[in-house]
């Protein structure tokens, strides 16, 4: 199961509103995740835990762009459509 | 309470403000929380703190933004306070400025308020021909007939 953390600066707020708009795109997808939200200082510590880490674009040169998780910054978190258009571009889902 | 009736229970609501730029559009939002008891002024310093440190992470779309921090950073009761600016006010996010629609957030814990909250806050910015209603309110009996309109709770 994909493995997928949403952060932003306080772990709470942006990021849980990301959450939220993953969730509803893999139900409607039917496809399997597992979606956390923190702050952006933890989910940097436990990069390597996740498969993908959904952030808003502000915050992307927080994290290291080199190594296994992908890092996909979104410009709008009111959009599933920004979200699903990413994590497919990613290769994420087939 | 929900999201609209609390704004309008609380009177956190500054339509057309003026701000000459996104810290006094942050203050504005935060002040209103203060004056209805719900925040320390502090939470305006986490909040600008933050931005410098970091920069915007709570841009959520074009002209809309939904300042917050964290509990610990002065929140008394979670509330939220709406302020639109009649010119708007750019907060270095190229994508999204400039912001003229502030939800000021705060949240008491991190758990209780915010899940049912977020969802409120994704209902009333869910069609873009609402944001543009609450962009144009020029006061509150306007925005409280929009919130009607829209089936939210007032």
């Amino acid at each position: 199961m994909l493995k997928i953390v949403a952060a932003c600066g306080n772990g709470m707020g942006s990021s849980q509103m990301i959450k939220m708009k993953i969730t509803q795109v893999f139900q409607a997808l039917k496809v399997s995740a597992d979606v956390q939200h923190m702050a952006i200082a933890e989910a940097r510590d436990q990069v390597a835990k996740f498969d993908v880490v959904i952030c808003s674009e502000a915050l992307t040169s927080q994290f290291p762009q080199s190594g296994r998780t992908k890092i996909i910054g979104l410009k709008n978190l009111l959009s599933t459509q920004e979200i699903e258009t990413k994590v497919r571009a990613a290769g994420l889902i087939k | 309470m929900a999201l609209t009736q609390q704004l309008l229970e609380l009177d956190s609501i500054h339509l057309q403000a003026h701000a000459a730029n996104w810290r006094e559009a942050v203050r504005i939002g935060v002040d209103l929380l203060v004056r209805a008891g719900t925040v320390e002024s502090r939470y305006y310093d986490a909040i600008v703190r933050k931005t410098e440190d970091i920069g915007t992470w709570y841009i959520l779309a074009p002209g809309i933004a939904m300042p917050h921090s964290k509990p610990e950073d002065g929140v008394i009761k979670g509330s939220f306070a709406l302020v639109t600016l009649a010119e708007p006010v750019n907060f270095g996010d190229p994508d999204n400025d400039p912001i003229d629609i502030l939800l000021t957030l705060a949240a008491a814990d991190t758990k209780t308020m915010n899940e049912g909250a977020i969802g409120e806050v994704l209902t009333l910015f869910e069609s873009q021909g609402t944001i543009d209603r609450i962009r144009g309110a020029k006061n509150r009996d306007e925005l409280k007939a929009l919130f009607e309109s829209l089936g939210l709770e007032t």
